[in-house]
C-alpha cells in the first residue's frame, strides 16, 4: 500500500468521521436525552508484545504495561479523555533488547448512536532501552462498535462485544521517517454493573515504514513494527 | 226590527255582543229571535249576497272572489298569509261577523273553506273560518249547521277556543256542544328552542276536546323516553319537560317523538297525536381519550428465542475478530499477532456461551414488564381525567331543541 494512498484513505476518514459525529449529534441527544456529565476512571493490565522487524530478523519483547486513563463527558454524546501508562518489555529474541514505554495521550470521543463511538486524539510515547531512546507522536481517528450480549437498554448491567478500528495519519517517530501505513484495531468484551465497568480487550497496532538505504552496506531495508496487548481493564464512574 | 234592535246598539259585534250580555239576557231573547233570524237570512241571502253567494252555497260548486278588495288582516287570521287572498277574505269575514252581517259573513266563508276555492286557504285559516262559520250559524239558528262548522274547526285545529270576550254564550254552548261529540287530542307545535336543564323547562301543550284518560309520553328512537303526564284531562294542559328521561339521564341527541293518546270518557272513543322533535347538545367540544397503547407503544416483556442466538453470534463475532485482526491488520512478515488473540477469541465465546445460557433460561423482562405496566397505568389515569373533564362538560350541556317534520294525528 503506497502512502499516497493511505494518506488519501486517512483524510477521506478524518473527514467522514467529523461529518457522521456532527451529523448524528442531534440524534445522540435524544436517544439519550438525559446528558447528564459524568467521570470515569479506568486502570487496565495488559500482557504486551513488541515485535519489530529491521532487516536483522524479527525481534520479540513481551512484558506488562499498567495504564490508567480518565474519561469525562461534557454532554451525553460527547466525551473527552486522558490517560498515560507505562511498562517494561523483556527481549524475547537476541536482536532485541529490554525496553520500557511510556505514554501519555488525549482525545475526544463523539457516539451518534448508541451502539457507535468515533474517535480522535493523540498519544505521545518513549521508547528507551540501554542503545537509544526513541519518541513517538501519534494522531489516530478512530471507530468503536458495541454490540449487547446481556443486557438491552444503554444503563443497568450489561455485557457487550466490542470491536474498534483506527487509522493513525500522523505518526512522528525520532530518528526515521514517518510510517507510511498505520493502523490500530482490537476486539473484546465489556461488562457494566451499577458504577462499575470491567473490560477483556484485545488490540493490535501496526506500523510500516518506508525502504532506507542502510548505511553500513546500503541496503534497502523496509522497518516493521508491531504491538499487540491483551489485557484487563477495571473502571468506575462518579 | 231585529235590525233595529242591532242598529241601535254600538256599531261592531263584539261591542254589542258585550252590551247585550249585559243589558239582554240572551236566553229571554232566543225564541223571539230565531224566526226573525230566519227572515234575515232568506232576505239577505236572496237579495243582497245572491250573485256572489249562490255559488257558494253549493258546495260543490266553484266559488266567486269577493267583491271588496283584499285587506291587510289584523285580527285572528294567519300572520303568515297576511296578505293573501284567503287571509283578506278571512279578515273581511271576521269583520262582518263583527258588524252582524251574518249572513254575508257565512257566504263569505263558506268561499273561504270551499274545496277547489281560489283562497286556497291554509289549514289554520280554515279552523279560523270553520270557527266563524260555526258562530255565524248560531246566530243564525242554524244549530245543527253550527255544531258541524264548529266540530270541523276542532279537527282542523283541536286548540281552538271561543273567546267569552268576543263570542256569546250560545255561541260557546253550541262549541263546547261540539266538543263533547267530537275526540281529538293534539300537541301544540314546540318552537325552537335552547333549554338549560338545570334552569329551564320545555312548555308543551296538549289537548283533548272533552273529558278523557289522557297519556303523553316522550319517546326516543332507541326506545328510551319519559312518560310526561298520565291522567284525567279535559281541555288544554299545559307541561313542562325538564330535559331528563325516565332513567333519570339528560336526553341524549336524536329524534323524539311526543305522543298523546286519549281514550274519551264520555263514549270510549280512543285518539292518539304525535309531534316530533330532534334533540341536540349544546356542548362544549369533548376531548378524546387517548387510544389504545399499539404493540409499538410497548416494550417487549419476554425475549424472543432468536435474542439468545443472537447473543451467541456476537459472542462468536468478537472470537472471529480476534482471529482475524493478526491475519488482516498485522504484517505478514512479523508472523501474525502470537498467543494473545487467543485470550481474547476465549473470552469472546464463553461471553456468547454466557449470554446464551442466560437468555434461554431467563427469558422474562420483569423491567419492560414494569415500565409497560407504568405507560398503561399513566394512559388509564390520563383517559379517566379526560373523562371526568367530559362529564362535566356534558353536565353543562344544554338542550337544542327543533321541531321536525311528521306531525300527525
Amino acid at each position: 500500500m503506497s502512502g499516497t494512498v493511505v494518506r488519501r484513505c486517512t483524510l477521506a476518514a478524518v473527514v467522514a468521521a467529523v461529518a457522521v459525529g456532527a451529523a448524528a449529534r442531534p440524534m445522540a441527544a435524544q436517544l439519550e436525552p438525559t446528558g447528564r456529565r459524568r467521570f470515569d476512571a479506568a486502570l487496565e493490565v495488559s500482557a504486551a508484545e513488541h515485535r519489530v522487524e529491521a532487516g536483522e530478523g524479527i525481534e520479540r519483547s513481551a512484558g506488562a504495561l499498567v495504564r490508567g486513563e480518565l474519561r469525562y463527558a461534557l454532554r451525553s454524546w460527547l466525551e473527552l479523555r486522558g490517560g498515560g501508562g507505562a511498562g517494561r518489555l523483556a527481549a524475547r529474541t537476541d536482536p532485541a533488547a529490554d525496553r520500557t514505554v511510556s505514554e501519555l495521550g488525549v482525545g475526544a470521543a463523539v457516539a451518534p448512536l448508541p451502539w457507535l463511538e468515533l474517535d480522535a486524539g493523540t498519544t505521545v510515547r518513549r521508547y528507551a532501552s540501554a542503545l537509544a531512546d526513541q519518541r513517538w507522536v501519534r494522531v489516530h481517528v478512530g471507530a468503536e462498535t458495541r454490540v449487547p450480549l446481556l443486557g438491552d437498554g444503554p444503563r443497568g448491567d450489561r455485557l457487550l462485544g466490542v470491536v474498534r478500528a483506527a487509522l493513525l495519519p500522523v505518526v512522528s517517530v525520532t530518528g526515521q521517517p514517518g510510517p507510511g501505513l498505520a493502523l490500530a484495531a482490537g476486539t473484546g468484551l465489556e461488562a457494566h454493573r451499577d458504577r462499575l465497568s470491567a473490560a477483556l480487550a484485545y488490540s493490535l497496532e501496526r506500523y510500516d515504514f518506508p525502504a532506507v538505504l542502510r548505511a553500513h552496506d546500503g541496503a534497502r531495508v523496509r522497518r516493521l513494527e508491531q504491538l499487540s496487548t491483551v489485557g484487563v481493564r477495571v473502571g468506575v464512574r462518579f | 226590527m231585529m235590525l233595529l234592535v242591532r242598529r241601535s246598539f254600538p256599531a261592531t259585534r263584539r261591542t254589542w255582543a258585550a252590551a247585550a250580555r249585559r243589558a239582554l239576557p240572551r236566553p229571554a231573547l232566543r225564541p223571539a229571535l230565531r224566526p226573525a233570524l230566519v227572515v234575515i237570512v232568506v232576505i239577505v241571502v236572496a237579495c243582497a249576497l245572491a250573485p256572489a253567494g249562490a255559488a257558494a252555497q253549493d258546495a260543490g260548486g266553484p266559488a266567486a272572489p269577493p267583491a271588496a278588495p283584499p285587506v291587510r288582516m289584523t285580527g285572528a287570521a294567519d300572520g303568515q298569509a297576511a296578505d293573501s287572498g284567503a287571509a283578506a277574505a278571512l279578515a273581511r269575514a271576521v269583520r262582518l261577523y263583527d258588524e252582524l252581517q251574518v249572513e254575508r259573513a257565512v257566504a263569505l266563508l263558506r268561499q273561504v273553506v270551499a274545496p277547489g276555492s281560489v283562497y286556497d286557504a291554509t289549514p289554520a285559516q280554515r279552523a279560523e273560518a270553520y270557527k266563524y262559520m260555526g258562530a255565524s250559524l248560531a246566530i243564525l239558528g242554524a244549530r245543527d249547521s253550527s255544531l258541524a262548522a264548529f266540530r270541523e274547526a276542532l279537527v282542523r285545529d283541536p286548540f281552538v277556543e271561543l273567546d267569552p270576550e268576543s263570542f256569546t254564550a250560545l255561541e260557546r254552548a253550541l262549541f263546547a256542544e261540539a266538543r263533547r261529540a267530537t275526540f281529538l287530542v293534539a300537541a301544540r307545535p314546540v318552537p325552537r328552542l335552547t333549554l338549560d336543564p338545570r334552569t329551564e323547562r320545555l312548555p308543551l301543550a296538549v289537548i283533548s276536546t272533552h273529558q278523557a284518560v289522557l297519556r303523553v309520553e316522550l319517546r326516543g328512537a332507541a326506545g328510551q323516553g319519559a312518560v310526561l303526564y298520565d291522567g284525567e284531562g279535559d281541555g288544554v294542559r299545559d307541561l313542562a319537560w325538564t330535559g331528563v328521561l325516565g332513567d333519570g339521564r339528560l336526553a341524549p341527541p336524536g329524534r323524539y317523538e311526543l305522543l298523546v293518546a286519549g281514550t274519551s270518557r264520555l263514549d270510549g272513543r280512543a285518539d292518539s297525536a304525535r309531534l316530533y322533535l330532534d334533540v341536540r347538545h349544546d356542548v362544549e367540544p369533548l376531548e378524546d381519550t387517548l387510544p389504545a397503547l399499539r404493540a409499538a407503544d410497548l416494550l417487549p416483556e419476554r425475549r424472543s428465542r432468536s435474542a439468545a442466538v443472537r447473543s451467541l453470534l456476537v459472542g462468536v463475532g468478537v472470537a472471529a475478530a480476534a482471529f482475524a485482526i493478526p491475519s488482516i491488520v498485522a504484517n505478514g512478515d512479523l508472523a501474525g499477532g502470537g498467543p494473545l488473540p487467543a485470550v481474547a477469541a476465549g473470552a469472546g465465546a464463553a461471553g456468547g456461551a454466557l449470554a446464551f445460557a442466560v437468555r434461554v433460561r431467563h427469558r422474562d423482562l420483569p423491567q419492560n414488564a414494569a415500565e409497560n405496566a407504568r405507560r398503561r397505568a399513566d394512559r388509564a389515569s390520563r383517559n379517566a381525567a379526560i373523562r371526568a373533564r367530559n362529564e362535566g362538560r356534558l353536565a353543562r350541556a344544554k338542550l337544542v331543541i327543533d321541531p321536525a317534520a311528521g306531525v300527525g294525528q
